[in-house]
Protein backbone atom coordinates (compact mmCIF):
# COMPACT_ATOMS: atom_id res chain seq x y z
CA UNK A 1 0.00 0.00 0.00
CA UNK A 2 2.98 2.15 0.13
CA UNK A 3 2.98 3.47 -3.41
CA UNK A 4 -0.92 4.72 -2.61
CA UNK A 5 0.26 7.10 0.05
CA UNK A 6 2.63 9.40 -2.30
CA UNK A 7 3.14 12.31 0.36
CA UNK A 8 5.76 15.80 0.15
CA UNK A 9 8.51 13.61 0.27
CA UNK A 10 7.87 11.56 -2.81
CA UNK A 11 9.08 12.14 -6.43
CA UNK A 12 6.38 12.72 -8.79
CA UNK A 13 7.91 10.11 -11.20
CA UNK A 14 9.01 7.70 -8.73
CA UNK A 15 5.83 5.35 -8.23
CA UNK A 16 5.01 4.22 -11.83
CA UNK A 17 7.08 4.22 -14.83
CA UNK A 18 5.76 7.30 -16.98
CA UNK A 19 8.02 10.54 -15.78
CA UNK A 20 5.69 13.85 -16.22
CA UNK A 21 5.72 14.87 -19.53
CA UNK A 22 7.30 18.60 -20.19
CA UNK A 23 3.96 19.78 -20.62
CA UNK A 24 2.74 19.15 -17.28
CA UNK A 25 0.85 16.40 -18.54
CA UNK A 26 1.18 13.38 -15.44
CA UNK A 27 0.18 9.66 -17.49
CA UNK A 28 -0.06 6.34 -16.00
CA UNK A 29 -1.07 3.99 -19.13
CA UNK A 30 -3.78 4.85 -20.91
CA UNK A 31 -4.74 8.13 -18.35
CA UNK A 32 -3.67 10.91 -18.54
CA UNK A 33 -3.77 14.08 -16.14
CA UNK A 34 -3.30 18.03 -17.16
CA UNK A 35 -3.53 21.07 -15.86
CA UNK A 36 -3.09 20.40 -11.94
CA UNK A 37 -3.78 23.06 -9.53
CA UNK A 38 -4.92 23.76 -6.18
CA UNK A 39 -6.46 27.63 -5.59
CA UNK A 40 -4.12 29.11 -3.03
CA UNK A 41 -6.53 28.63 -0.01
CA UNK A 42 -7.60 31.96 1.57
CA UNK A 43 -8.19 30.97 4.50
CA UNK A 44 -6.32 27.93 5.96
CA UNK A 45 -8.64 25.62 6.28
CA UNK A 46 -9.09 23.27 2.69
CA UNK A 47 -8.48 23.75 -0.31
CA UNK A 48 -9.79 22.98 -4.05
CA UNK A 49 -8.14 21.15 -6.49
CA UNK A 50 -8.77 21.11 -10.07
CA UNK A 51 -7.56 19.04 -13.01
CA UNK A 52 -8.47 17.17 -16.20
CA UNK A 53 -8.28 13.43 -17.03
CA UNK A 54 -8.34 12.10 -20.57
CA UNK A 55 -8.70 8.34 -20.52
CA UNK A 56 -7.32 7.30 -24.06
CA UNK A 57 -8.05 3.68 -23.97
CA UNK A 58 -11.08 1.22 -24.67
CA UNK A 59 -11.95 0.38 -21.29
CA UNK A 60 -13.92 3.15 -18.70
CA UNK A 61 -12.65 3.81 -15.60
CA UNK A 62 -13.09 5.59 -12.18
CA UNK A 63 -11.25 7.77 -10.29
CA UNK A 64 -12.22 6.76 -6.67
CA UNK A 65 -9.65 8.82 -4.77
CA UNK A 66 -7.07 11.27 -4.46
CA UNK A 67 -4.19 10.92 -1.62
CA UNK A 68 -1.70 13.50 -0.72
CA UNK A 69 0.23 14.53 2.42
CA UNK A 70 -0.75 18.04 2.14
CA UNK A 71 -4.09 17.26 3.40
CA UNK A 72 -5.11 15.60 6.50
CA UNK A 73 -8.61 14.44 4.48
CA UNK A 74 -9.48 14.82 0.65
CA UNK A 75 -12.76 14.16 -1.01
CA UNK A 76 -14.13 14.18 -4.26
CA UNK A 77 -16.85 16.66 -4.46
CA UNK A 78 -19.00 17.90 -7.29
CA UNK A 79 -21.80 21.34 -7.52
CA UNK A 80 -25.29 19.94 -7.30
CA UNK A 81 -27.83 23.14 -8.27
CA UNK A 82 -31.36 22.36 -6.86
CA UNK A 83 -34.07 25.00 -6.59
CA UNK A 84 -31.47 27.54 -7.74
CA UNK A 85 -29.12 26.40 -5.07
CA UNK A 86 -25.63 25.44 -5.47
CA UNK A 87 -24.45 22.28 -2.86
CA UNK A 88 -21.46 21.33 -2.73
CA UNK A 89 -21.37 17.27 -2.01
CA UNK A 90 -18.82 14.30 -1.70
CA UNK A 91 -19.59 11.51 -4.35
CA UNK A 92 -17.43 8.12 -3.72
CA UNK A 93 -15.75 8.18 -7.36
CA UNK A 94 -16.14 9.98 -11.11
CA UNK A 95 -16.14 7.42 -13.72
CA UNK A 96 -13.85 8.28 -16.73
CA UNK A 97 -15.86 7.00 -20.05
CA UNK A 98 -13.33 5.59 -22.62
CA UNK A 99 -11.93 7.58 -25.19
CA UNK A 100 -13.72 10.38 -22.63
CA UNK A 101 -11.76 13.44 -21.28
CA UNK A 102 -13.46 14.79 -17.81
CA UNK A 103 -12.69 18.35 -16.73
CA UNK A 104 -12.85 19.19 -12.73
CA UNK A 105 -13.38 23.12 -12.33
CA UNK A 106 -15.03 25.23 -10.17
CA UNK A 107 -18.59 25.12 -10.29
CA UNK A 108 -18.27 21.27 -11.37
CA UNK A 109 -16.43 18.32 -9.75
CA UNK A 110 -13.47 19.73 -7.61
CA UNK A 111 -10.94 17.86 -5.15
CA UNK A 112 -10.91 19.08 -1.58
CA UNK A 113 -8.45 19.44 0.65
CA UNK A 114 -9.33 19.17 3.72
CA UNK A 115 -7.08 19.57 7.10
CA UNK A 116 -4.27 21.26 5.59
CA UNK A 117 -1.28 20.30 6.52
CA UNK A 118 1.10 23.60 6.26
CA UNK A 119 -0.34 27.14 4.74
CA UNK A 120 -0.06 26.91 0.82
CA UNK A 121 0.83 29.52 -1.00
CA UNK A 122 1.33 30.65 -4.54
CA UNK A 123 4.37 29.23 -6.03
CA UNK A 124 4.33 26.08 -3.62
CA UNK A 125 3.37 22.81 -5.31
CA UNK A 126 1.77 19.73 -3.56
CA UNK A 127 2.11 16.14 -4.73
CA UNK A 128 -0.73 13.97 -4.75
CA UNK A 129 -1.61 10.81 -6.43
CA UNK A 130 -4.87 9.67 -8.15
CA UNK A 131 -6.07 5.99 -7.28
CA UNK A 132 -8.44 4.68 -10.25
CA UNK A 133 -10.71 1.68 -9.68
CA UNK A 134 -8.65 -0.06 -12.37
CA UNK A 135 -5.55 -0.10 -9.98
CA UNK A 136 -4.25 2.42 -12.19
CA UNK A 137 -2.34 5.16 -10.26
CA UNK A 138 -1.36 8.50 -11.54
CA UNK A 139 1.17 10.78 -9.69
CA UNK A 140 0.73 14.45 -10.59
CA UNK A 141 2.42 17.65 -8.99
CA UNK A 142 0.19 20.07 -8.45
CA UNK A 143 0.65 23.97 -8.80
CA UNK A 144 -0.70 26.66 -6.09
CA UNK A 145 -1.99 29.51 -8.21
CA UNK A 146 -4.74 32.75 -6.98
CA UNK A 147 -8.52 32.31 -7.82
CA UNK A 148 -8.44 34.79 -10.04
CA UNK A 149 -5.67 33.19 -12.47
CA UNK A 150 -8.13 29.91 -12.45
CA UNK A 151 -10.22 30.73 -15.10
CA UNK A 152 -7.36 31.31 -17.50
CA UNK A 153 -5.36 28.03 -16.41
CA UNK A 154 -8.33 25.71 -16.11
CA UNK A 155 -9.66 26.68 -20.19
CA UNK A 156 -9.45 24.16 -22.34
CA UNK A 157 -7.44 23.90 -25.29
CA UNK A 158 -10.21 24.39 -27.62
CA UNK A 159 -11.12 27.51 -25.86
CA UNK A 160 -8.28 28.80 -27.55
CA UNK A 161 -8.82 31.68 -29.54
CA UNK A 162 -12.25 32.13 -28.46
CA UNK A 163 -12.78 35.42 -26.65
CA UNK B 1 -23.65 8.67 -16.49
CA UNK B 2 -24.97 11.58 -17.22
CA UNK B 3 -24.79 14.01 -20.10
CA UNK B 4 -24.42 16.80 -17.42
CA UNK B 5 -21.63 15.34 -15.24
CA UNK B 6 -19.25 16.19 -17.93
CA UNK B 7 -19.64 19.59 -18.72
CA UNK B 8 -16.61 21.80 -17.59
CA UNK B 9 -15.84 25.66 -16.57
CA UNK B 10 -16.64 26.25 -20.57
CA UNK B 11 -20.11 25.69 -20.31
CA UNK B 12 -21.83 28.22 -17.87
CA UNK B 13 -19.46 30.82 -19.97
CA UNK B 14 -21.11 29.99 -22.91
CA UNK B 15 -24.36 31.18 -21.52
CA UNK B 16 -23.26 33.90 -19.41
CA UNK B 17 -22.16 35.62 -22.22
CA UNK B 18 -24.96 35.66 -24.73
CA UNK B 19 -27.85 38.18 -23.29
CA UNK B 20 -30.65 36.55 -22.28
CA UNK B 21 -33.94 38.05 -21.06
CA UNK B 22 -35.72 36.30 -18.32
CA UNK B 23 -38.93 37.31 -16.74
CA UNK B 24 -39.70 37.37 -12.71
CA UNK B 25 -37.29 35.11 -10.21
CA UNK B 26 -37.25 32.25 -12.16
CA UNK B 27 -34.04 30.12 -11.61
CA UNK B 28 -35.22 27.06 -12.47
CA UNK B 29 -35.45 28.88 -16.07
CA UNK B 30 -31.97 30.11 -15.52
CA UNK B 31 -30.65 26.90 -14.75
CA UNK B 32 -32.02 25.00 -17.27
CA UNK B 33 -30.63 27.21 -19.82
CA UNK B 34 -27.45 26.48 -18.35
CA UNK B 35 -27.62 23.06 -18.27
CA UNK B 36 -28.49 23.15 -22.28
CA UNK B 37 -25.87 25.69 -22.74
CA UNK B 38 -27.74 27.55 -24.72
CA UNK B 39 -29.88 31.00 -24.57
CA UNK B 40 -33.11 32.38 -25.81
CA UNK B 41 -31.32 35.67 -27.04
CA UNK B 42 -33.00 37.96 -28.82
CA UNK B 43 -30.57 39.91 -30.90
CA UNK B 44 -30.94 43.92 -29.71
CA UNK B 45 -28.40 47.03 -29.79
CA UNK B 46 -24.88 45.06 -29.49
CA UNK B 47 -23.69 48.16 -27.65
CA UNK B 48 -25.95 47.76 -25.29
CA UNK B 49 -25.16 44.25 -24.93
CA UNK B 50 -24.94 42.60 -21.42
CA UNK B 51 -23.47 39.09 -20.48
CA UNK B 52 -25.05 38.66 -17.74
CA UNK B 53 -29.17 37.83 -17.53
CA UNK B 54 -31.05 40.63 -18.08
CA UNK B 55 -34.16 40.97 -15.71
CA UNK B 56 -37.25 42.03 -17.46
CA UNK B 57 -38.42 42.85 -14.07
CA UNK B 58 -35.72 45.08 -12.95
CA UNK B 59 -35.85 44.23 -8.98
CA UNK B 60 -36.17 47.29 -6.32
CA UNK B 61 -33.65 47.16 -3.41
CA UNK B 62 -34.70 45.56 0.22
CA UNK B 63 -34.71 47.91 2.96
CA UNK B 64 -32.20 46.02 5.31
CA UNK B 65 -29.56 46.72 8.08
CA UNK B 66 -26.96 44.03 8.67
CA UNK B 67 -23.66 44.77 10.56
CA UNK B 68 -20.85 45.50 8.79
CA UNK B 69 -16.95 43.48 9.53
CA UNK B 70 -16.36 46.50 11.84
CA UNK B 71 -19.31 45.78 13.83
CA UNK B 72 -21.27 48.75 13.21
CA UNK B 73 -24.72 48.68 11.17
CA UNK B 74 -24.81 49.36 7.23
CA UNK B 75 -28.13 50.43 5.70
CA UNK B 76 -27.78 48.86 2.75
CA UNK B 77 -30.41 51.25 0.56
CA UNK B 78 -28.71 54.40 2.08
CA UNK B 79 -24.87 53.12 1.62
CA UNK B 80 -25.24 51.77 -1.89
CA UNK B 81 -27.68 54.47 -3.09
CA UNK B 82 -26.59 55.45 -6.54
CA UNK B 83 -23.86 53.12 -7.02
CA UNK B 84 -23.77 50.10 -9.18
CA UNK B 85 -24.06 47.62 -6.46
CA UNK B 86 -23.11 44.15 -6.71
CA UNK B 87 -24.87 42.03 -4.12
CA UNK B 88 -23.39 38.45 -3.36
CA UNK B 89 -25.20 35.62 -0.58
CA UNK B 90 -21.91 33.24 0.19
CA UNK B 91 -19.82 31.49 2.87
CA UNK B 92 -16.38 32.07 3.11
CA UNK B 93 -15.56 28.21 4.35
CA UNK B 94 -17.05 27.87 0.22
CA UNK B 95 -14.13 26.38 -1.58
CA UNK B 96 -14.93 26.54 -4.56
CA UNK B 97 -17.92 28.93 -5.96
CA UNK B 98 -17.67 31.82 -3.67
CA UNK B 99 -13.81 32.43 -4.23
CA UNK B 100 -14.07 32.37 -7.52
CA UNK B 101 -16.88 35.00 -8.05
CA UNK B 102 -15.26 37.61 -5.78
CA UNK B 103 -11.82 36.82 -7.30
CA UNK B 104 -13.18 37.44 -10.70
CA UNK B 105 -14.73 40.64 -9.76
CA UNK B 106 -11.68 41.54 -7.58
CA UNK B 107 -9.35 41.41 -10.70
CA UNK B 108 -11.55 43.21 -12.76
CA UNK B 109 -11.91 46.19 -11.00
CA UNK B 110 -8.32 46.03 -10.08
CA UNK B 111 -7.95 47.12 -13.54
CA UNK B 112 -11.05 49.02 -14.02
CA UNK B 113 -10.44 52.97 -14.71
CA UNK B 114 -11.68 55.38 -11.11
CA UNK B 115 -14.15 56.19 -12.75
CA UNK B 116 -15.74 52.43 -12.92
CA UNK B 117 -13.97 51.14 -9.94
CA UNK B 118 -15.29 54.65 -7.92
CA UNK B 119 -18.92 53.86 -8.97
CA UNK B 120 -18.79 49.92 -7.95
CA UNK B 121 -19.81 48.77 -4.63
CA UNK B 122 -19.83 44.81 -3.61
CA UNK B 123 -21.55 43.61 -0.72
CA UNK B 124 -21.03 40.06 0.45
CA UNK B 125 -23.37 38.84 2.77
CA UNK B 126 -22.66 35.61 4.58
CA UNK B 127 -25.27 32.59 5.03
CA UNK B 128 -23.34 31.17 7.46
CA UNK B 129 -23.00 33.86 10.13
CA UNK B 130 -22.45 30.53 12.92
CA UNK B 131 -19.17 30.32 11.49
CA UNK B 132 -18.16 33.29 9.79
CA UNK B 133 -16.78 35.95 12.21
CA UNK B 134 -16.25 39.79 10.99
CA UNK B 135 -12.90 39.37 11.77
CA UNK B 136 -12.95 36.04 9.18
CA UNK B 137 -15.14 37.97 6.95
CA UNK B 138 -12.88 40.55 6.63
CA UNK B 139 -9.52 39.05 6.16
CA UNK B 140 -11.15 36.70 3.26
CA UNK B 141 -12.55 39.83 1.89
CA UNK B 142 -9.50 41.50 1.85
CA UNK B 143 -7.50 38.65 -0.14
CA UNK B 144 -9.55 39.64 -3.06
CA UNK B 145 -10.44 43.52 -2.46
CA UNK B 146 -10.08 45.56 0.96
CA UNK B 147 -12.91 47.72 -0.28
CA UNK B 148 -15.85 45.08 -0.54
CA UNK B 149 -18.10 44.96 2.04
CA UNK B 150 -19.12 41.78 4.38
CA UNK B 151 -22.14 42.00 6.54
CA UNK B 152 -23.67 39.39 9.03
CA UNK B 153 -26.91 39.28 10.78
CA UNK B 154 -28.95 36.13 11.74
CA UNK B 155 -29.78 33.59 9.23
CA UNK B 156 -33.57 34.22 9.22
CA UNK B 157 -32.88 37.61 8.63
CA UNK B 158 -30.19 36.99 5.86
CA UNK B 159 -32.73 34.54 4.51
CA UNK B 160 -35.94 36.69 4.51
CA UNK B 161 -33.13 39.80 2.20
CA UNK B 162 -32.79 36.58 -0.26
CA UNK B 163 -36.17 35.41 -0.80
CA UNK B 164 -37.68 40.03 -0.81
CA UNK B 165 -34.46 39.73 -3.69
CA UNK B 166 -35.69 36.85 -5.89
CA UNK B 167 -33.29 34.51 -4.45
CA UNK B 168 -33.47 31.25 -3.31
CA UNK B 169 -32.85 31.23 0.50
CA UNK B 170 -29.79 29.46 2.18
CA UNK B 171 -29.69 26.16 3.37
CA UNK B 172 -27.38 24.60 6.09
CA UNK B 173 -26.25 21.00 5.01
CA UNK B 174 -25.94 18.66 7.33
CA UNK B 175 -23.03 18.12 9.79
CA UNK B 176 -20.78 16.13 9.62
CA UNK B 177 -18.85 13.99 12.85
CA UNK B 178 -16.37 17.05 13.08
CA UNK B 179 -18.65 19.36 13.01
CA UNK B 180 -18.17 21.05 9.73
CA UNK B 181 -21.22 21.22 7.19
CA UNK B 182 -21.96 23.05 3.72
CA UNK B 183 -24.45 25.41 3.16
CA UNK B 184 -26.79 25.64 -0.31
CA UNK B 185 -26.68 29.10 -1.75
CA UNK B 186 -27.47 31.11 -5.03
CA UNK B 187 -24.50 31.34 -6.85
CA UNK B 188 -26.18 34.57 -8.67
CA UNK B 189 -24.30 37.75 -7.76
CA UNK B 190 -27.25 40.33 -8.27
CA UNK B 191 -26.30 43.66 -9.95
CA UNK B 192 -28.02 47.26 -9.14
CA UNK B 193 -27.60 50.19 -10.97
CA UNK B 194 -27.84 53.96 -9.97
CA UNK B 195 -31.47 53.84 -10.41
CA UNK B 196 -31.35 51.47 -7.43
CA UNK B 197 -32.92 48.63 -9.31
CA UNK B 198 -31.20 45.16 -10.10
CA UNK B 199 -31.76 44.98 -13.96
CA UNK B 200 -29.24 42.01 -14.34
CA UNK B 201 -28.21 38.69 -12.40
CA UNK B 202 -24.27 37.52 -12.83
CA UNK B 203 -24.35 33.45 -12.98
CA UNK B 204 -21.44 31.34 -11.85
CA UNK B 205 -19.63 30.74 -14.70
CA UNK B 206 -18.97 34.96 -15.38
CA UNK B 207 -15.75 34.94 -16.68
CA UNK B 208 -13.24 38.31 -15.74
CA UNK B 209 -13.77 39.14 -19.41
CA UNK B 210 -17.60 39.29 -18.53
CA UNK B 211 -17.31 41.82 -16.01
CA UNK B 212 -14.57 43.67 -17.63
CA UNK B 213 -17.33 43.97 -20.42
CA UNK B 214 -20.65 44.87 -18.43
CA UNK B 215 -18.87 46.69 -15.35
CA UNK B 216 -18.05 49.89 -17.41
CA UNK B 217 -22.01 49.46 -18.97
CA UNK B 218 -23.13 49.50 -15.70
CA UNK B 219 -21.74 52.37 -14.61
CA UNK B 220 -23.06 54.27 -17.77
CA UNK B 221 -26.48 52.92 -18.42
CA UNK B 222 -29.02 55.09 -17.28
CA UNK B 223 -32.40 52.49 -18.02
CA UNK B 224 -34.30 55.39 -19.70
Amino acid sequence: MALLVCGLGCSAESSNGDAPAADGTFSSGLLKVSTVYVAEPVTDERAAMYFTISNVGDRGDELVAVRTAAAGRVEIHQNVEEDGRMMMEAVSGVRVPSRWTIHFAPGSYHVMLLELQDSLRTGDSIYASLQFESGDMVSVVAQVRPYAELEELLASEDDEGDS
Amino acid sequence: MRASDTFDARAPRLSARSRSVLNEPNLILVSLLLAAGCSRAPATDPGAEYRGFLLVDARPKVDFVLMDTEGQPFDFRERTDGYVTLVFFGYTYCPDICPVHMANIGAVLKEASPDVRGRVKVVFVTTDPERDTPEQIRTWLDNFDPSFIGLRGDMEKVNEIQVALGLPPAVKGEVEEDGSYLVGHSAYVLAFTSDNLAHLLYAFGTRQVDWASDLPKLVAENWE
